[in-house]
């Protein structure tokens, strides 16, 4: 493609359009992992309200999913609570026989999955991005070095509920060039897309 | 070509090998810095102390495991719980204006305040908040405050406890800081032995000194004054001047059972701090009970010195001395008592003044100082034509004769005797002093049968006569007494071997004789230097001789001193308004010397406890007419000589 077929694509871009796909695909990689990975049943998302908050478990786990086009921060805020039940569900034990480690440790997996997942999705509309190592943290963190509203950056915060529990998902991202996502589309993430996850 | 393609392919392989083990270094950092950052919150979650980061409105953005527990939840569920939950409302309100307090002044970095709050099982919990501002990246959900509590509900039930302990105890404990005020807390005691219910912030000096500054002396009332001022001093200073501090005062004050004087200890404790005095603790003991029992003692052991002193003073007496010395007060004090009783006080005064001559013979140092105070008043209020309160002169007899009784019972109880003998040889000796009076009064037939009568209770002596050289030894023992006082040297020559009188005129005879050799000693014999400048000898001689003639005895009393100065004498009743100025020209010797005869004459300006009272030659010749005499006579001769000599018929 020629330097002025870009110019051209550029200038039709439509960047609200953009954010709303990202969002939605975003969204829909994240939820189809932890709802794969961790065998959920009669899921739903919700919207939250205080979608400004940053502040919605007492542990956080992200990743960060990065390139020359993007970067986006993907978070999931849990308890630990909830991080044992989801591990328990999967793997069909009883909450007790689940150590903390171990609960942590699906909840990191299940970042590096929800980053994968994102990743392929942006190969597949040709946007090249990395995947950072997922961390486990507290959630207060947020409160002290993340506690801005950037309105260059998408914040997106949402809720997956099922009759055991509850978490929050949240994700900000940075659109470097927008004019590389014309192509990104949501589309059906294929189920062997997301196997079983390993423990890092 | 396809060599240079290998090459560029195994340098692609290369980069991204690179690349990859890179990137493989930096996530291994961050897996470290990630468990770093997990351990920090362990100890943050593990911490003894409530932690918790709030923003203003109390919601919880952080805490740790103590702050759950207060809250009653899961560690997990602490986020967007309100700390403001543990307070009842008056406590929030407290909490929120100290919230206030510090957001408003940027000058404060950390309050620190106590504050109760409602723990897990709903109970009343005592803690210790610290808060301060915490620092965030972004003001964007306002200031937010880092909260730490320790709880300290055991602290204060020991506090309290110790608290119960320490006002229990009966002391009074407080302390004092640099500007000399009582600091709470302090013992509960201390208000009852300042007699004060607010002692907080009062000044110490006020408090404690103040309501007993008179009974303080100058010494304790410099040392009050420097007690705030060694507060801020160094601790030497402090050791020195603390020798000066009042250590034992006596506190009166109104009761609901009317005056109470209480005795209070106070000791001073420094509280120090690099060698300088802080605060002053000060310990205040009711030491009543044991300043009474310490006076009781001391009462006692003065009592037993006392008798120890009268036992000395017995036991240096010749037993002839103690027998006279006691038969003489035998008759002294019951005619003593009856003078009082009569009111009439001249007597009284001459009675005191041969008493106190006897003691001093006997060398009765407390009988003698007790009768000299006694006739020292008496005689101020005489001269001052004062009235005498007839309560105080019993007082004083009471109390003169209880020395005398004391001197009696010790002597008895050397001697081995019962001590009850002496009460009823002392009702005797009335009976037989009043039947003696009652003897005077009768005709000759009438004095014969009292006689009788009087020889069958073993007192009627008015027969009986007895050698005058019996008295010898008392006289020389007075004559030394007054001697050693004066410091003069005299001798006594006595010649009167083989004269009798009759034996209950002996103690009228002592008394003229003592009167006469107090009064030679102390007017007539020169001082040792004066008489050696008068060609003299230094030691004076006072001869003393009687002879019988005929149906009566003549006694003299003769002393080789200065004489008799008519022109003192003169003066002296003139002076003492006993003669008009204007007959002094015109009077002969004779009327001048009667003149030292006369009540209440003395030639001397202040009186001593041997003579200057004017009780003397009055009282002699007073003596000597009571003998039957006509009146004593008086001869002088300046720088030579005086001779006092009277006649006593023989009945």
């Amino acid at each position: 493609m020629g330097a002025e077929s870009a110019e051209a694509r550029k200038a039709v871009v439509d960047t609200s359009a953009v954010k709303e796909v990202l969002k939605q695909v975003i969204r829909h990689r994240v939820e189809n992992t932890i709802v794969r990975a961790s065998a959920l049943k009669e899921h739903k998302l919700q919207e939250v309200s205080n979608s400004d908050d940053f502040l919605y478990g007492h542990w956080m786990s992200l990743i960060l999913v990065s390139g020359s086009a993007v970067r986006v921060i993907l978070k999931i805020h849990f308890d630990t609570g909830t991080s044992r039940g989801m591990l328990a569900g999967k793997l069909k034990k009883k909450h007790e026989d689940i150590d903390d480690r171990m609960a942590m440790d699906h909840m990191r997996e299940m970042c590096n999955l929800m980053a994968g997942a994102l990743k392929a999705a942006f190969n597949n509309a040709n946007i090249i991005t990395g995947i950072s190592i997922p961390l486990v943290t507290s959630g207060f963190d947020e409160a002290v070095f993340s506690d801005k509203i950037d309105p260059r950056k998408i914040h997106d915060v949402w809720k997956i509920t099922w009759p055991d529990g509850e978490l929050a998902c949240s994700s900000v991202t940075d659109v470097l060039s927008w004019n590389d996502f014309s192509d990104l589309k949501v589309d059906e993430d294929k189920p062997d897309d997301e196997g079983d996850g390993e423990f890092l | 070509m396809s060599a240079t393609l290998k090459l560029d392919n195994r340098s692609e392989v290369n980069t991204e090998i690179v690349a990859a083990e890179g990137l493989r270094a930096s996530h291994d950092v961050i897996s470290v810095l990630e468990r770093c950052k997990s351990s920090s919150e362990q100890i943050i979650q593990n911490l003894p102390d409530l932690f918790v980061i709030m923003d203003r409105t109390g919601r919880i953005l952080k805490g740790n495991a103590e702050a759950s527990k207060l809250l009653n939840c899961d560690y997990e569920r602490l986020l967007n719980k309100n700390v403001y939950d543990v307070f009842t409302i008056e406590s929030k309100n407290i909490f929120k204006s100290r919230i206030s307090v510090l957001l408003k002044d940027l000058g404060i970095k950390q309050l620190q305040f106590e504050l109760t709050c409602i723990d897990e099982n709903g109970h009343q919990a005592e803690y210790l908040w610290t808060i301060s501002k915490f620092t965030q990246m972004s003001e964007r959900r306002g200031p937010l405050i880092k909260v730490l509590g320790k709880n300290i509900s055991k602290v204060k039930e020991f506090e309290k406890k110790l608290s119960q302990i320490f006002s229990a105890i009966p002391l009074g404990i407080f302390t004092v800081n640099s500007a000399g005020e009582i600091e709470w807390p302090y013992s509960l005691y201390s208000e009852f032995l300042l007699g004060d219910n607010k002692l907080a912030g009062k000044h110490i000096e006020k408090v404690l000194f103040e309501p007993i500054w008179d009974n303080l002396d100058p010494i304790e009332r410099t040392g009050a004054m420097q007690v705030v001022d060694c507060i801020g001093g160094d601790t030497l200073w402090f050791d020195l001047a603390k020798l000066h501090f009042p250590r034992e005062v006596k506190y009166t004050r109104q009761t609901p059972d009317g005056l109470k004087s209480i005795w209070i200890g106070i000791t001073y404790h420094p509280i120090t701090h690099e060698n300088i005095v802080e605060k002053l603790m000060i310990v205040l003991e009711d030491r009543t009970e044991v300043v009474e029992a310490r006076r009781a003692l001391e009462m006692q052991r003065e009592i037993e010195n006392s008798k120890v002193k009268k036992i000395l003073e017995i036991q240096g007496c010749s037993g002839s001395l103690l027998e006279v010395t006691f038969s003489d007060f035998e008759e002294l004090f019951p005619r003593l008592k009856k003078e009082i009783d009569s009111r009439d006080l001249d007597k009284v005064a001459r009675s005191l003044h041969a008493i106190k001559g006897i003691a001093r013979t006997a060398r009765f140092s407390d009988l003698e100082h007790d009768v000299h105070q006694m006739e020292d008043t008496l005689m101020e209020h005489v001269n001052q034509k004062k009235p005498v309160d007839a309560t105080w002169l019993t007082e004083n007899f009471d109390r003169v004769r209880k020395e005398w009784v004391d001197m009696k019972s010790l002597c008895f109880a050397l001697s081995g005797k019962q001590h009850g003998l002496h009460i009823s040889q002392e009702d005797f000796s009335v009976a037989i002093h009043e039947l003696s009076d009652l003897r005077r009064k009768l005709d000759d037939p009438g004095k014969r049968q009292a006689d009788k009568i009087l020889e069958r209770l073993g007192g009627g002596n008015f027969a009986k006569t007895k050698d005058l050289s019996s008295l010898e030894a008392k006289l020389i023992h007075q004559k030394e007494a007054t001697c050693q006082a004066l410091a003069k040297h005299v001798d006594l020559e006595f010649d009167w071997a083989g004269v009798q009188v009759i034996q209950n005129e002996m103690l009228t005879f002592t008394e003229i004789f003592l009167h006469l050799i107090n009064n030679a000693i102390d007017h007539g014999v020169e001082s040792p230097e004066e008489r050696r400048k008068l060609g003299k000898s230094e030691r004076g001689l006072i001869k003393i001789k009687a002879t019988t003639q005929g149906n009566r005895v003549h006694v003299e009393v003769t002393d080789d001193g200065a004489g008799i100065n008519r022109e003192k004498v003169v003066r002296a009743a003139i002076k003492r308004e006993i003669l008009d100025p204007v007959d002094a020209p015109s009077m002969s010797q004779d009327q001048v010397y009667d003149l030292l005869m006369r009540p209440g004459f003395s030639s001397r300006d202040e009186a001593t406890n041997i003579s200057g009272r004017g009780i003397g030659l009055d009282s002699v010749n007073e003596a000597v007419r009571s003998l039957g005499a006509k009146k004593l006579e008086i001869a002088s001769e300046e720088h030579k000589g005086t001779r006092f000599s009277f006649d006593v018929p023989l009945t």
